[in-house]
């Protein structure tokens, strides 16, 4: 070639040069394509966050589902109340956390409005409530707060939350706070919740650290439209009570005694389904799978539901921290959610949860009466109705949500662990990378189930 | 025309094949489903050096090219109420080895820059560094300390590439130039979580063998040889 007939082409070349790298992106495969390609039909137990999530992505690469859910509803622990104020309220699951995760995604593609959050926090300290502009100096308050943003840095033994509290002689006083914000929050109570697994949740913590509330529509109402298409593919009314895996369809056994086949099953039951035996395995599970289950913890769970005539609680009102049988309230109608803002919902999960079942007392009337001591008997003077919803009632559910015992250790990752190439558990207990006890760690195990699936 | 020395300027379209990080940005798309827009792949973008040509036998056309270079990926998908934007910048220093194969067996009196055809080998070492915003904001991974995620990492590659001193314009040679690098490995520690919110999913932010093809055109300025 010829000086003048090279720089001719390479003049002419250099523009395609220049698209070289978009046209070589343009022919890159864009799907997530695993090596196997699986067409078999998958089974999933559970028709909550995790399951119709797993069911959507398996639904649109093609493959064959079918859900089996217990009860008569679907959504798992996602469940709202609608009729009851002017406003959706949320009974599960309500919060959004972090802006980097599936769930967001899903919200923000909806076109969802997130209620404001210009809120302040109150908490009762020595037998009154303090605005957060005022405990946020307080030197207790500084002191717990130092012990929860150090749980990354936790490098001691697996003792409770209880336990490390008393090592750190923490005060009395804000014991009720600390609880709330530690172990309630996470469906239990200090003395069950270990460190080894806070720690663990602290520092794999990846979805960001804001969190989110609808301000008109329901996390069910979400769930609805996007999948939409999944909805028909959901059997109600169906327990699966055993799973037959040693025969080369697994068969699945309904409570009525149908049976089901299918080449893979995705098992999202809560984890005090698969403690409490409600599914048998044929054969047994391995050990190692028996052993994550049982290590995993799960604590009965209740939203105490409270609406008034009117508001007796600062407009700012966001969560309201108090040493009684309600760790935490929080206005629900806060934040643009309601224009009449008088609704209480109080989250009470763990020991004093199950002593208020075991208790035979009239619950409403002891709320509003610890109420009635922080806001100058206005609670019983300006109540109307109430819901209760008790999640260790839910047969199909049994608890709250999953939360790390002293010893849990790895067990998430054997539970996480496929079994036979045909059963693969999900659901929020499986979540090993400290998203358990949300929807958004629901929907990743989903994920990962069904990466597996196509990869079996 | 002859010249000691001379100082080159280039810029290159680059295409980088990191095969970890793009399932990571596979994944983040087959996870969902529901969003319009797909992440793009970080893989187009450019790359711009700075040299300085050293005789080395000038007879046989070697030459040795010390070069330092700025490229830069970027991946951005505008969903509703969603956006998110990934940066990876890449620094790098290289020492080229510019030789002509005929020309190392015979002398040769070429042109200020030796023979027309030349061909490059290089070792050099990179610094890597990441880069993301959500909804355009900084993503954090301390939003306590507002410590925003830039993970940084230290490369060493290989690269060879091959030009041909194609024009002269005002004292300036133009050199159509193409060429590849390739690293062993490369971390983005935390890319995988910084996408998908998770790292569950196995997938990480080291990339094994990872090629960087480039190719543009590079600018040497011809000095005026004292006397």
């Amino acid at each position: 070639m010829n000086r003048r007939r090279f720089i001719r082409n390479t003049s002419l070349a250099l523009p395609g040069w220049l698209l070289f790298a978009p046209f070589m992106e343009s022919c890159k495969k864009k799907e997530w394509l695993p090596e196997s390609d699986f067409k078999g039909s998958v089974a999933i137990i559970g028709a909550g966050a995790a399951g119709i999530y797993a069911a959507h992505l398996l639904h649109q690469r093609g493959i064959s589902v079918r859900i089996f859910e217990a009860s008569d509803r679907w959504g798992g622990r996602i469940r709202s109340l609608t009729g009851f104020s002017d406003f959706p309220i949320e009974l599960g699951a309500e919060e959004i956390h972090g802006s980097n995760s599936v769930f967001y995604s899903l919200v923000a593609a909806s076109g969802a409005a997130f209620a404001d959050d210009d809120l302040s926090d109150y908490a009762e300290l020595d037998g009154a409530l303090q605005s957060s502009d005022t405990f946020e100096s307080d030197p207790d308050v500084i002191q717990m707060r130092g012990l929860i943003d150090t749980l990354d840095e936790y490098a001691g033994a697996d003792i409770s939350a209880q336990a490390y509290a008393n090592v750190n002689e923490l005060p009395e006083r804000v014991q009720h706070f600390f609880n709330a914000e530690l172990a309630n929050e996470r469906g239990t109570s200090l003395d069950r919740i270990g460190m080894a697994g806070l720690q663990e949740e602290a520092t794999l913590w990846a979805s960001g650290e804001d969190n989110f509330m609808l301000k008109s529509q329901s996390v069910l109402s979400i769930f609805e439209t996007t999948f939409a298409e999944i909805l028909p593919k959901i059997s109600l009314n169906t327990p699966i009570t055993e799973i037959n895996w040693g025969v080369s369809n697994v068969v699945l056994t309904a409570e009525n005694g149908d049976t089901f086949q299918a080449d893979r099953v995705i098992i999202t039951s809560s984890i005090k389904v698969l403690q409490d035996d409600l599914i048998g395995f044929t054969p047994s599970l391995p050990a190692t799978t028996i052993q994550g289950i049982n290590r995993i913890g799960m604590d009965r769970g209740m939203k105490v539901i409270l609406k008034f005539s009117s508001r007796f609680w600062p407009d700012d009102t966001g969560s309201i921290f108090t040493s009684g049988f309600v760790p935490e309230y929080w206005a629900t109608g806060a934040g643009g959610r309601s224009a009449e803002n008088n609704v209480l919902t109080g989250l009470i999960c763990g020991a004093k949860a199950e002593a208020l079942h075991l208790l035979d007392i009239d619950l409403v009337p002891t709320l509003l009466q610890e109420l009635d001591a922080l806001y100058d008997g206005q609670a019983t003077a300006l109540y109307i109705d109430n819901h209760i919803m008790d999640w260790g009632n839910e047969q199909w559910v049994r608890g709250a949500y999953s939360y790390p015992r002293p010893g849990t250790g790895n067990a998430r990752a054997l539970l996480a662990e496929p079994v036979g190439n045909k059963l693969f558990f999900a659901g929020e207990a499986t979540h090993q990378g400290g998203h358990h006890a949300s929807v958004h760690g629901a929907m990743e195990t989903g994920l990962r189930a069904v990466m597996e699936v196509l990869q079996s | 025309m002859c010249s000691h020395s001379q100082l080159s300027i280039s810029g290159d379209a680059t295409y980088l094949i990191a095969k970890e990080w793009d399932d990571i940005f596979r994944v983040y798309d087959f996870a969902r489903p529901w969003q319009d827009e797909r992440q793009p792949f970080l893989t187009a973008g450019w790359n711009v050096r700075l040299g300085w040509y050293i005789p080395v036998r000038r007879r046989q056309s070697l030459w040795l090219h010390p070069e330092a270079g700025w490229a830069r990926w970027r991946s951005f998908s505008d969903n509703p109420g969603n956006t998110l934007f990934v940066r990876v910048d890449q620094f790098s220093a290289q020492v080229n080895v510019n030789f002509n194969p005929r020309a190392l067996l015979r002398d040769v009196f070429a042109g200020p820059l030796g023979t027309r055809w030349l061909l490059q080998i290089s070792p050099g070492v990179s610094l890597w560094q990441g880069y993301a915003e959500r909804n355009e904001e900084p993503w954090l991974t301390d939003a306590a300390a507002e410590e925003e995620w830039r993970p940084q990492h230290i490369a060493f590659f290989a690269s060879a590439g091959i030009g041909y001193r194609a024009w002269m314009i005002a004292g300036w040679a133009v050199t159509p130039r193409a060429g590849v690098r390739w690293f062993p490995s490369v971390e983005l520690d935390g890319l995988a979580q910084t996408v998908n919110g998770t790292d569950l999913f196995g997938l990480s932010g080291e990339a094994r063998h990872v090629w960087m093809l480039t190719g543009g055109l590079e600018f040497t300025l011809l000095f005026p040889r004292r006397k």
